[in-house]
């Protein structure tokens, strides 16, 4: 009785008192405080937050020795590592920007998302850094330059290009005397062949609704080319959403579902998932980014000659070209405008976009954001099939959710996944998307 | 000496009120300002657009879509949860052997984080490799297989099925003391009477029961409005044509996902508005029920 | 407990077979989490449902060695305990001064009080996130610790209002004559005296804030800061195609408080249910 007569104010008057000293240290960064402040202030301010999405072996190494080459050369700078997972990091970083605390340096993939943060002006503008150091600036790979520019400002520096690939189990496709194919239709009996045998046809988990957008994207961009979904994106010259090529997309795709080309359930895996199902061979195909490669050489190394490569199927009668690739920046990396320390930070992006970063990049079976004979010269055996196929396009489609602001990009990957489950028609699913971006353009 | 009083009991309660002014009035305040405005969450540019998000909201298929499944997942817990607990701890009252670690097993899925019983339930339902379909093919039943939290249809019932397997124990904790509260006698009238132990549940163990099943249902009521964990976490990226979504996970996904706050906001206020209805009905009822007591 | 039992023979077998069916079903996927966590790879592509070959804690022990998992444990500790130190200190006093002394505006401050109670917490996420960054406590423990308690306020001090009001007033009044002063009949007498209610109160804190998710899941970001739900998560993400690590993972992650629970059972039940009644 007496011990806790006595402990239970003291206690509590020390927790209270401890987790307002606490509060009050950490209000310390915002707050120009008076005498010692000054030392802490500059303490704090060479710190860069840092977040990036290498959260897995063995790009994760990659990252962090870039980091390490960077403190050894900034002692003076601390850096403060924050690997997420993709939709995860997509989520905290809304968040901290809206908490007002964002990341100094942070991962990015360019385009829509990055507009919205570059038009709320929380984005610290490269160019003049690039105009500083020609040599750098001209060692970036122009196409992904552009996916990180706005208005002629560059906003964030690629470091690693990706392309959708059709990716496919050589051993299984020799077994069946499969070829891989090239038309849509040749892929329609390949799904019934694969089938079958027993074999699932595609691995494909829908259920962070990206993995299926690629197919819907690349059967867009077969049957109408880039011009339809970039005039409906800008709104100009009476682009649409509902363009017949978005339609024709909705309709192969569920002819695909009727057909069984994808697992059962597949809208309720994830990602880990289905390509659980391609590197244990019980699918044979998988439409999905090159950072596939890494995966499997992590994941299923046994896997690693098995492997093949091929550019998406043409569609009969289509408009767009066959070696237009979807994809984008797969890393890019951006400064936001408040960083205390923006020299030490694009010193780090320099560091993360070098050479050095750039062999590391490749040998995990990257396709690093350099020009083209630069890359091509770097890039390992694994990957040589996709980084040609990259480098061979007459044009890349950067994916449409990360071309489209946050709203219809929910929107676009939503509906995508509704035509998918079967629960909507292609045909509606255009409405909806194209009365969305009229609502929003008439909002501005 | 009521001065002092006054002044006394002002300060213990200052340091509370305010914590929870700060963190919890302020906060619920600034969700109704924001609703006012459609604004991104990280623009300088906030637009004021009045009740335009309210009208928007009235008009939003998805929103009464969510609020649909949020009754859906009330019916649930009363039509699946509060029967299954009513019997059990019924049963669990009678002549049982191990009843100590049958409640204590009937009890444990309270003790989980959702995030493991998210994950669990993943395991049990993943279409390749998952429990449910292996259950389902080892039985034969191979043509009932399916992607359980991918089908629009299945997605809603069976993340339900994973909420009324954590909470089901909890009910059947409060009626399991219930049934203590019911006067021995009234059991063994009925038993001279010659009641079977089936007529003596409906007899005398339902009414007595009332009290308790009242507290359960109106705890449900608050507890399926605001619902959040499991149905936001199973499956991760949310189901097809949003089979999964509830008012509180949708004000989430929208609000910040899909760069809206200020919908965000506007939907949480509508939440609000809800549970706070709902919540009323209960102290109503309290009030009523206290009142003879009172008086 | 004791009831009397006229139950025929068939009643009671179909009884226990009733109990025991959904006894498996409440404790299976806990049961399969944990033997799954001790197989091997291999035992795991072959079956999912044979048991482990063996008592194998590898899995265990790896996860336990990364020293990012143990911190989920401390960071978890740290918030818990602070969260419920900080909402005690606060609600006990105001649930005294509710319980037990009358004041101007007091039905005004308990109507506000109980309104928290059935405010879905959902409601002031964005703004809280605001406010939580613009006083530095982003990202913080302290921060966490800080909403947690202020949530907890309202079931608190209805709990413990309660408990105060039954308190016999001449017991105060007694302590008053001998020449106590308000706060010393609250250190002394009263608080002493609530030690089950405050008790209840902590249990029910405990088991609520250890497992949460969603204020953590918006509230923090470092990874040396994140909780034990929501490391698990990240763990689960990171490890997405390899089951066993996972259930190992999640099996370490469930295990303080389920060793809690079945040591005492009796407490964190009765907690659990007092509180959400209440609430």
């Amino acid at each position: 009785m007496q011990n806790w007569r006595l402990s239970f104010p003291t206690t509590c008057v020390a927790i209270v008192m401890g987790v307002v000293l606490l509060a009050g240290s950490n209000g310390c960064k915002r707050k120009p405080a008076s005498d010692g402040g000054s030392i802490q202030r500059a303490a704090a301010s060479a710190k860069l937050a840092f977040w990036h999405i290498q959260s897995y072996s063995p790009t994760k190494e990659v990252v962090a020795s870039a980091v390490s080459r960077f403190r050894a050369r900034n002692p003076g700078v601390t850096v403060e590592e924050v690997p997420l997972s993709n939709d995860p990091f997509k989520q905290k970083l809304k968040i901290a920007m809206g908490a007002g605390s964002p990341p100094d340096v942070f991962h990015t993939w360019g385009g829509g998302a990055l507009k919205s943060y570059v038009d709320a002006g929380r984005i610290l503008d490269l160019t003049p850094a690039l105009n500083a150091d020609p040599v750098w600036r001209d060692s970036l790979y122009p196409r992904a330059l552009d996916f990180c520019s706005f208005d002629g400002k560059v906003c964030a520096i690629p470091t690693d290009v990706t392309a959708v690939g059709l990716f496919y189990n050589k051993a299984i496709f020799e077994r069946l005397k499969l070829d891989p194919p090239q038309t849509f239709e040749q892929l329609m009996g390949c799904c019934e062949k694969l089938k079958a045998q027993g074999v699932i046809p595609f691995a494909m988990g829908n259920s962070d609704k990206w993995p299926g957008a690629f197919f819907f994207a690349y059967l867009a961009t077969r049957v109408g080319g880039t011009g339809p979904f970039r005039m409906a994106a800008s709104r100009e010259k009476d682009g649409s959403f509902a363009d017949p090529c978005f339609i024709r997309a909705g309709e192969m795709l569920q002819r695909m579902v009727k057909a069984d080309a994808f697992p059962p359930g597949f809208n309720g895996m994830n990602f880990d998932q289905a390509r659980r199902l391609f590197f244990t061979e019980r699918a044979g195909m998988i439409l999905m980014g090159s950072w596939l490669l890494a995966y499997a050489g992590k994941e299923a190394p046994e896997m690693a000659d098995k492997i093949g490569c091929v550019p998406f199927p043409v569609v009969e009668n289509g408009r767009g070209s066959a070696t237009t690739v979807i994809g984008g920046v797969n890393a890019g990396y951006a400064i936001s405008s408040s960083c205390a320390n923006p020299v030490a930070a694009i010193a780090l992006l320099k560091e993360l976009s070098g050479e050095e970063a750039a062999r590391q990049w490749a040998a995990t079976g990257r396709i690093p954001a350099l020009k083209g004979d630069i890359a091509l010269a770097m890039i390992s055996p694994q990957s040589a099939e996709i980084a040609k196929i990259v480098h061979a396009a007459d044009e890349i489609q950067l994916y449409y959710d990360q071309a489209l602001p946050p709203r219809l990009a929910e929107k676009h990957k939503e509906t995508t996944q509704n035509i998918f489950a079967l629960t909507t028609t292609p045909d509606q699913a255009a409405k909806e998307m194209e009365n969305l971006a009229l609502e929003m353009a008439a909002q501005k | 000496m009521r001065g002092d009083e006054n002044r006394i009991a002002w300060m213990f309660v200052a340091p509370a009120l305010a914590l929870y002014a700060l963190f919890v009035m302020v906060p619920l305040c600034q969700s109704f300002w924001f609703s006012l405005f459609d604004w991104n969450g990280y623009s300088q540019d906030m637009k004021f657009t009045g009740m335009r998000n309210y009208a928007a909201l009235l008009r939003d298929g998805v929103f009464w879509g969510s609020l649909w499944r949020n009754i859906f997942l009330l019916a649930a817990s009363l039509v699946v949860q509060l029967p299954i607990a009513i019997i059990l701890a019924a049963l669990l009252a009678g002549p049982v052997r191990f009843a100590r670690v049958l409640r204590a097993g009937l009890f444990a899925p309270m003790i989980l984080p959702t995030v493991i019983v998210a994950l669990l339930w993943i395991f049990i339902y993943d279409p390749v490799d998952g429990l449910l379909n292996g259950l389902l093919g080892g039985i034969g039943l191979q043509s009932l297989r399916r992607g359980w939290l991918g089908e629009a249809t299945t997605a809603l019932p069976a993340v339900t099925v994973a909420v009324c397997w954590r909470y089901t124990g909890f009910h059947m904790i409060l009626f399991a003391a219930g049934i203590v509260n019911i006067p021995a006698e009234t059991y063994e009238a009925a038993e001279l009477d010659g009641a079977s132990a089936f007529a003596r549940f409906i007899h005398v163990t339902l009414p007595g029961l009332y009290p308790v099943i009242r507290v359960s249902a109106l705890l449900s009521v608050v507890g399926s409005m605001k619902y959040f964990d499991l149905n936001y976490l199973m499956p991760s990226g949310g189901a097809p044509d949003r089979a999964t979504e509830l008012v509180a996970t949708y004000m989430y996904r929208e609000g910040i996902n899909a760069d809206r706050w200020g919908y965000g906001c506007a939907i949480a206020v509508a939440l609000c508005a809800l549970t706070l209805a709902t919540g009323g009905i209960k102290l109503w009822l309290d009030r009523r029920r206290s009142q003879p007591a009172g008086v | 407990m004791a009831r009397p039992s006229s139950v025929t023979a068939g009643g009671r077998l179909t009884a226990h077979l009733l109990l025991f069916a959904f006894f498996v079903l409440a404790v299976f996927p806990m049961v399969w989490m944990t033997f799954t966590g001790m197989k091997t790879r291999e035992e795991f592509t072959r079956s999912i449902w044979a048991p482990p070959g063996g008592l194998r804690l590898d899995s265990f022990r790896a996860i336990l060695s990364e020293p990012g998992f143990r911190r989920y444990y401390v960071n978890n500790a740290i918030v818990t305990l602070g969260a419920i130190a900080l909402t005690l200190a606060v609600s006990a006093p105001a649930a005294f001064a509710l319980g037990c002394l009358r004041f101007r505006g007091e039905k005004t401050v308990s109507i506000v009080i109980v309104a928290g109670l059935i405010l879905p917490v959902h409601v002031t996420l964005i703004p809280l996130l605001k406010l939580l960054g613009g006083i530095g406590l982003y990202d913080t423990l302290s921060g966490l610790i800080m909403v947690h308690a202020a949530f907890s306020i309202p079931v608190s001090v209805v709990i413990l209002r309660a408990f105060f009001h039954e308190i016999p007033p001449a017991i105060p009044d007694a302590a008053r004559v001998d020449g106590c002063s308000t706060i010393q009949i609250l250190l002394h007498i009263m608080l002493p005296l609530a030690r089950p209610a405050l008790f209840t109160v902590g249990v029910f804190l405990f088991v609520n804030i250890w497992n949460e998710f969603v204020f953590a899941l918006t509230f923090l970001t470092s990874p040396e800061k994140k909780t034990l739900p929501l490391g698990l998560m990240e763990f689960a993400e990171s490890h997405g195609t390899d089951v066993v690590s996972s259930c190992a993972a999640m099996t370490l992650g469930a295990a303080p408080l389920m060793i809690v629970y079945f040591l005492a059972q009796k407490h964190i039940v009765r907690g659990l249910t007092a509180g959400a009644v209440s609430g």
